[in-house]
């Protein structure tokens, strides 16, 4: 209250007693001066060291704003050569998936090609009475292992063996209006004539559907076997071709008081490995 | 009866207060021609000058006006003292009116001072013999604008005067 009283009051006495008080008296010694040095500065140039002088000091001042736009024109380059970086790093980063995606297909193309010539190969040394190439569809795994190729199903018969790269892997179990359904070799209940070179000895094999495991049927408890034993096909009977590994012996139980002795042969086959089979009629 | 008047001394001095603004004032304007390149520009010396001529007409002196002018010549490259006659002409006016304008609304202010900015600017143009479309527009829009920020700087610098130059 009181400070703005004493506002007012002082508002109204400068109202009062400050009038126009300039008179043209009181500012004409400045404009004399003042036109005096604009002649002087007109006609003899004495200006001229003082005005550079002063725009050399001054230089700093007037050219704010340039470096003002200079830190912003480095700060935007910096920002954007960075953010320009980080793409480039990105389309590259997309560039090498791509890449090695397109790797891993020539990569599978090629092991696809060594497999089917490794195939071709076969069928041609082997001299089989017929064979014929499929392509694997799809696979089922263990405990009910089964592969699904497609092939030209016209010129396929059940009884047919079924061979990969590795050797004989199956059998043809049914065929279907496009393609062939195949089981391994080592299937429950699936007999393979067979024979062990070191002996000999002719044996069937019986498939027991346990992990790649076969039992070989009615062996007498003289024969001598020892674990390891590599087991070929014998190629009786006509169906399996003659000599390809079939397994090895993994577990000997012969009890002294039995006629019989109890053997596990392990499979050899690697019944999902690879894209391509080859049907053949040994 | 008037000794709480004596105690109202100003906390800073008025006469540095109103050099710091001109001279910040000035210095704001060189920037700003440099930033905008053009002919012309907002004269916000003469704006300062004016509201300082109008507010404090007794402490407001001749003498921030020629060192100011002086200033702006030297900055433009003009002839000296270009700048501080019509800072001289422009004080003097004002001093001599400065409780007619005063009284006046904000508005009538501002159409004042684009009356002054127009004449400030078109004696430049008129020395330099420069007449050319764009020169012209410059001219109208300097002037619009200076009229329209009038307002500002009239706050600005009474917060300044209010809160530097007095003790409550």
């Amino acid at each position: 209250m009181y400070n703005k009283e004493l506002k007012q009051t002082q508002i109204s006495q400068t109202a009062i007693f400050t009038t126009g008080s300039m008179r043209a008296s009181k500012i004409l010694p400045s404009f004399i001066l003042v036109l005096t040095v604009f002649f002087s500065d007109y006609f003899f140039n004495y200006g001229k060291d003082i005005r550079l002088f002063f725009l050399k000091t001054s230089q700093p001042i007037t050219e704010i704003p340039v470096a003002i736009e200079n830190v912003y024109d480095r700060l935007v380059f910096f920002f954007s050569s960075q953010n320009q970086l980080f793409n480039e790093i990105n389309n590259l980063n997309k560039e090498i998936e791509k890449l090695n995606f397109e790797i891993l297909k020539m990569k599978g193309l090629e092991n696809e090609n060594i497999e089917l010539s490794e195939l071709m190969n076969l069928s041609k040394r082997e001299q089989f009475s017929f064979s014929m190439l499929g392509e694997i569809k799809s696979k089922s795994f263990f405990p009910n292992e089964s592969l699904n190729v497609s092939t030209d199903v016209t010129k396929i018969n059940n009884n047919m063996v079924v061979l990969n790269r590795n050797g004989m892997i199956g059998q043809i179990d049914q065929v279907l209006p496009n393609s062939v359904k195949v089981l391994p070799i080592y299937e429950k209940d699936n007999i393979v004539p067979a024979y062990f070179p070191r002996t000999g000895l002719n044996i069937i094999l019986k498939g027991t559907g346990k992990d790649k495991l076969f039992s070989i049927e009615n062996l007498s408890s003289g024969v001598n076997l020892k674990i390891g034993d590599e087991i070929f096909s014998s190629g009786l009977g006509g169906k399996f071709p003659k000599g390809y590994l079939i397994g090895k012996v993994k577990r000997i139980s012969n009890n002294p008081n039995l006629k019989f002795q109890t053997v596990e042969v392990q499979s050899t086959a690697v019944f999902d490995n690879g894209s391509k089979v080859l049907f053949i009629s040994p | 009866m008037t000794e709480f008047l004596d105690q109202k001394r100003p906390s800073f001095p008025v006469y540095i207060t109103i050099g710091l603004t001109i001279i910040f004032f000035a210095f704001s304007e060189i920037i700003l021609r440099n930033l905008v390149l053009s002919f012309l520009n907002i004269p916000l010396t003469l704006m300062c000058l004016i509201y300082w001529n109008m507010a404090l007409p007794k402490s407001v002196g001749l003498t921030w006006a020629i060192l100011c002018g002086f200033i702006l010549d030297l900055s433009q490259n003009l002839v000296l003292g270009t700048n501080v006659m019509i800072f001289l002409v422009s004080s003097y006016l004002i001093q001599r009116y400065f409780h007619r304008l005063r009284a006046l609304y904000r508005v009538q202010q501002s159409l004042i001072v684009a009356g002054m900015v127009f004449t400030y600017q078109l004696i430049f143009i008129i020395s330099f013999l420069n007449f050319s479309r764009e020169i012209l527009l410059e001219l109208i829009l300097f002037t619009v604008i200076s009229a329209l920020i009038w307002p500002v700087i009239f706050g600005l610098l009474r917060f300044i005067r209010i809160k530097f130059t007095y003790i409550n």
